[in-house]
């Protein structure tokens, strides 16, 4: 049984939901982020979020998988802070949905003065509603952007069991594991992280507050990779329970914070294809999968 | 519709303030910060901290309270809730009082704008107890055409709100649409008061339509043309329905008929209800409760 605690479903298609149905994933989060291209106004943003709790949880219900979201406003939208401002209105209405585990993806990008002011007002945010944060942190001086939001978390009195700081390297996780953060790896095997790397940053490091997403995309991404990255690191003998909580137990444990994600929501759960959404199906004239009721 | 926003804003703080009181000194603290410096962000922020003070059990109403309440809440809507919106609710109903009609109308339909499906059952029943209800017709047409059955209930079940506030073809298109959803039509709130002749003929329409693929015509879509019916023409078409139907559907033809003004139709609604496979059931919650054939 997998989570991937980091994956864009919105730019996926169902052949992916299936394929990561069949290799044992069986919940998701979601977190809000860029489109490969600015939005223009407030209600663009607002109908993505809306998709997030409505739609694609629905989308992900129809093959068995439990989709859960972390709602934010991005590092690279930050910048346009006339959108930013009208964004960062209405947050609050979507991060009181149920099923939002954190607030996020949030951190900086190029750690412009906007970056900054709209973090750490979501920094508060989280705080006031008491909701873990998914960090974003920075493609471009890592180190220093991961260094400089865990100084932003801590400055706002957020505790670092509450904080995920996701897209760590080689670079990074020693100084994430020191300051107590959950430490978060994206496997990307041509940028971030590939699983060969995961695997030597597993036997270093061990599990201890380790976990792995694929944050696939719409960009050329693997929406298996954690799996993938699971079967990777067991044959390379690392310890079955190790693999347990880097790719399920240690993200199940970190958003659970919020009260919204519990492993019993996908226990015993079923398919039912004949399901609609505002009169939606996935289906596209395929016979229905229903699965029988479980005792 | 008796819809006294005012009276059940006191009753919602009486309560809230016993039931739940750390939540209602929280959400009476912002409230007081909204009356000294309202901005529509730090509504929103109110509005959704709400879900995560207040319990999510549903609310208990003690005695010295029930009768009051239940002068409110005719339908046993707010009873079937839970305290945290209840607490929406108050704040919803404050809102009205704290800012302008537009600021008002501008607020609540962001709220409807980005509500999800719970919300938008929450927003929907809710309609039946804000201030300036009337304001808020295209929302409930809205939720009158959505094919999410909890949202299109909140406006068509339990509820005085469309009976009141919409237009015949609002009206109409919101009894349709329950015969669409297969979701009962007998009981919803106006149905008699609100019947009309256009209504009668779009439901005639329908039935030719499922009928033509053999298909199910729900059972209580005859209320309406048997409470109706006065020509020999339209009676003739009755009785001609009610051969073809099933018990139950006849059963319903024929109750409708005996409750028609005219005296023909009455008539024949007598005669047919004797014929009728559920001739004991003499009200419409009890054909209800008969097993669809």
């Amino acid at each position: 049984m997998y989570i991937d605690p980091h994956i864009h479903m919105n730019a996926r298609t169902t052949d992916d939901y299936q394929a990561m149905a069949d290799a044992g994933v069986v919940a998701v989060i979601e977190p809000a982020f860029w489109l490969g291209q600015p939005r223009t106004s407030a209600a663009t943003y607002s109908d993505y979020l809306a998709t997030l709790v409505g739609w694609e949880r629905f989308r992900a219900s129809q093959f068995g998988i439990k989709h859960y979201c972390a709602i934010g406003l991005n590092a690279k939208e930050a910048n346009d802070e006339t959108l930013a401002e009208s964004v960062m209105e209405i947050l609050p209405l979507f991060v009181a949905k149920e099923g939002v585990v954190a607030v996020g993806e949030i951190g900086f990008d190029e750690q412009t003065i906007l970056e900054d002011k709209y973090l750490r007002a979501q920094l508060e945010l989280a705080k006031e509603f008491d909701l873990p944060v998914m960090v974003h942190t920075p493609h471009r001086d890592k180190l220093q952007g991961t260094l400089r939001t865990m100084a932003l978390c801590e400055e706002h009195g957020l505790l670092p069991s509450k904080v995920i700081i996701d897209h760590n390297n080689e670079t990074t996780v020693q100084y994430v594991l020191d300051r107590g953060y959950w430490t978060a790896f994206t496997l990307y095997p041509h940028t971030k992280m590939g699983s060969e790397r995961m695997v030597n940053i597993a036997r270093q490091y061990g599990s201890e507050r380790i976990f792995i997403d694929s944050s696939a995309d719409w960009g050329v991404s693997d929406p298996l990779a954690v799996p993938k990255t699971a079967n990777l690191m067991l044959q390379s003998g690392i310890s079955k329970k190790d693999v347990h909580l880097m790719c399920y137990g240690n993200a199940l444990k970190a958003y659970s914070q919020s009260g919204q994600i519990k492993d019993t929501h996908w226990q015993g759960s079923r398919i039912d294809q004949n399901q609609y959404y505002e009169g939606n199906s996935v289906l596209r004239g395929q016979q229905p999968v229903v699965e029988e009721e479980s005792e | 519709m008796a819809n006294n926003p005012e009276k059940l804003a006191k009753l919602q703080i009486k309560m809230l303030k016993s039931m739940q009181p750390d939540a209602y000194s929280r959400l009476q603290r912002g409230l007081i910060e909204l009356q000294k410096d309202y901005s529509s962000r730090k509504f929103y922020n109110l509005f959704a901290l709400t879900v995560r003070w207040f319990d999510k059990e549903q609310v208990s109403i003690n005695k010295v309270l029930h009768k009051k309440w239940r002068e409110l809440d005719r339908y046993g809507v707010l009873s079937s809730w839970e305290y945290a919106q209840l607490a929406r609710l108050l704040l919803l109903i404050q809102l009205a009082e704290l800012v302008g009609e537009s600021c008002y109308l501008d607020t609540v339909n962001q709220l409807y704008r980005i509500a999800d499906v719970n919300e938008l059952v929450l927003l929907g029943q809710s309609l039946a107890f804000i201030p300036h209800a009337e304001l808020f017709v295209d929302r409930a047409r809205e939720c009158a055409r959505s094919n999410i059955v909890s949202v299109f209930c909140s406006v068509a079940h339990r509820s005085a709100y469309a009976r009141t506030y919409f237009d015949n073809t609002g009206w109409n298109q919101l009894i349709l649409k329950a015969a669409f959803l297969a979701i009962p039509i007998w009981s919803i709130v106006g149905l008699r008061d609100r019947n009309n002749a256009e209504l009668v003929t779009m439901l005639k329409h329908y039935v030719s339509e499922r009928q033509a693929a053999n298909r199910v015509v729900p059972w209580d879509l005859w209320c309406c043309p048997g409470w109706l019916a006065k020509t020999d023409l339209e009676l003739g078409y009755l009785r001609q329905q009610w051969q073809r139907a099933d018990g139950k559907t006849q059963t319903a033809i024929a109750l409708a008929l005996t409750e028609n003004e005219e005296g023909n139709a009455r008539e024949l609604g007598r005669q047919l209800l004797e014929q009728s496979e559920f001739a004991d059931c003499a009200n419409w919650p009890e054909i209800a409760e008969l097993e669809n054939l």
